[in-house]
């Protein structure tokens, strides 16, 4: 089953345009991971994807599940089952991150029509997930991302993905700001999570991500487009040789 | 929501009670290392409180959080004279204004020439929730002793978008959202008793 589907994607923030005719196709249980240059628009299409409505999309269409992602609020389309993971992790001064996790879950429940879970499920399925991602209780009861260290906003957002399990995740520099402990953390985390019925789209500069979470298929964007695509290969490739050739 | 009154609370032994903001005086007075501690939650008329710290050790502590909406125009008047020394003002102010409300706060510390070794704070923030809405801050400080402490300050700004933005990217609706973010915004000076407020407040709005 084809899961996202951009086609001639063009977009931008106001009058500049950044992704120029960008084309995806990613199926049900792929990893697929986009490469590029810092400016090539990596930020841009995932932002673009979830709805950011700072961005402005001026050409070409996005279906997720043959449904049209782009007439549809970044809300619905987070309960539709796709997952941003932020390369920086908006602080929210005041709300509690369990206040804060029940709400999304809920907001999900009662889009697809299910029952809100009660507190004892709930707790169940936050200390399950907390677990394996070294999130402790004293990180639930602060205020979401305040006061978190880069690595520690960085498993936030793979714990959030893990409890309000999404179909399609897409990681924007999951890998930024990480040492090479808490990357394995954060790698093992997104792991667990593969599935034949889920999907990745891993955005990162560079491949050290890629060694930890094995990408079915390497996209190269640059300026804009998708200039090469192929399998893992494509990425160790780029780390000898850099960006250079696609310019 | 509509025309609804306003909610006064006053604080006694430690609790904020509701009251009756007619039967208070028109100038509040406060003596001898008395405190008045008084909360407004402004959903409807505009509110003008006077207080008085008479004598030695007296001190006052205002807060208000204001609702205005639609083409609602209200103000809230916070006056404190300090007459006497030692004493300790604070007025803790918080608002949030939609569709093309107009809100107005003035806030004022008048400090009495032989009241040295005073305190007087002020603080007031806001939320705009749309371009139209408006809310402006006077504070005036009346100051003629040279021996005391007085800070005012004030924000106004709209919702922050990428606040916004990661609520409605976790599936969070809209009005939710800004349910979650306005009531942390408020909760330091709104008791929880009363978050209810942001969320009917909320509910004719967006």
């Amino acid at each position: 089953m084809t899961f996202l589907d951009i086609r001639n994607l063009y977009a931008g923030i106001g009058e500049k345009e950044i992704l120029k005719g960008l084309s995806l196709k990613i199926n049900a249980g792929e990893v697929h991971a986009v490469m590029g240059p810092n400016g090539a628009g990596k930020s841009t299409l995932s932002n673009v994807i979830a709805g950011n409505p700072a961005y402005r999309v001026s050409q070409g269409d996005i279906t997720f599940k043959d449904k049209d992602l782009l007439a549809m609020t970044p809300d619905m389309r987070a309960n539709e089952g796709v997952f941003l993971a932020f390369q920086h992790p908006t602080e929210l001064p005041g709300v509690s991150t369990a206040l804060f996790l029940k709400t999304a879950l809920n907001a999900k429940r009662k889009y697809l029509g299910e029952k809100e879970l009660d507190a004892v499920q709930y707790m169940k399925r936050l200390k399950l997930r907390s677990l394996a991602l070294k999130v402790t209780d004293e990180m639930l009861k602060r205020p979401v991302n305040v006061g978190f260290s880069g690595g520690e906003k960085k498993k936030m957002e793979t714990f959030q993905m893990a409890f309000l399990e999404p179909d399609f995740c897409i990681l924007d520099e999951m890998d930024s700001g990480l040492d090479v402990d808490s990357l394995k953390v954060v790698a093992d985390g997104i792991n667990v999570l593969r599935s034949n019925t889920r999907s990745f789209l891993l955005i990162t500069h560079h491949h050290l991500l890629l060694d930890y979470i094995q990408p079915d298929f390497v996209h190269i964007l640059v300026n804009g487009r998708i200039v090469k695509s192929g399998d893992r290969s494509l990425a160790l490739q780029v780390e000898e040789k850099g960006y250079e050739e696609y310019k | 929501m509509k025309n609804i009154n306003n909610i006064c609370l006053v604080k006694k032994n430690g609790v904020y009670e509701p009251a009756d903001f007619k039967t208070l005086p028109s100038v509040v007075e406060v003596h001898k290392n008395e405190c008045f501690e008084c909360l407004f939650i402004q959903t409807g008329e505009s509110i003008a409180l006077k207080v008085v710290l008479k004598e030695e050790g007296a001190s006052c502590d205002l807060k208000c959080v204001y609702f205005g909406a639609e083409s609602a125009q209200k103000s809230l008047v916070f006056d404190v004279t300090h007459a006497a020394g030692k004493t300790k003002s604070t007025q803790t102010v918080k608002g949030v204004a939609a569709d093309k409300a107009k809100c107005a706060f003035s806030g004022t510390i008048h400090i009495l020439p032989d009241a040295q070794k005073c305190e007087g704070t002020q603080n007031h923030r806001a939320v705009l929730l749309s371009d139209t809405a408006q809310v402006q801050a006077t504070p005036e400080l009346e100051i003629y002793a040279d021996d005391v402490i007085c800070s005012h300050g004030s924000a106004v700004g709209p919702v922050d978008k990428n606040q916004l933005f990661y609520l409605l990217s976790r599936g969070i609706d809209e009005k939710t959202a800004y349910q979650l973010l306005l009531t942390a915004f408020l909760q330091d000076v709104l008791p929880a008793d009363y978050h209810f407020i942001v969320r009917e407040w909320l509910h004719d709005r967006l």
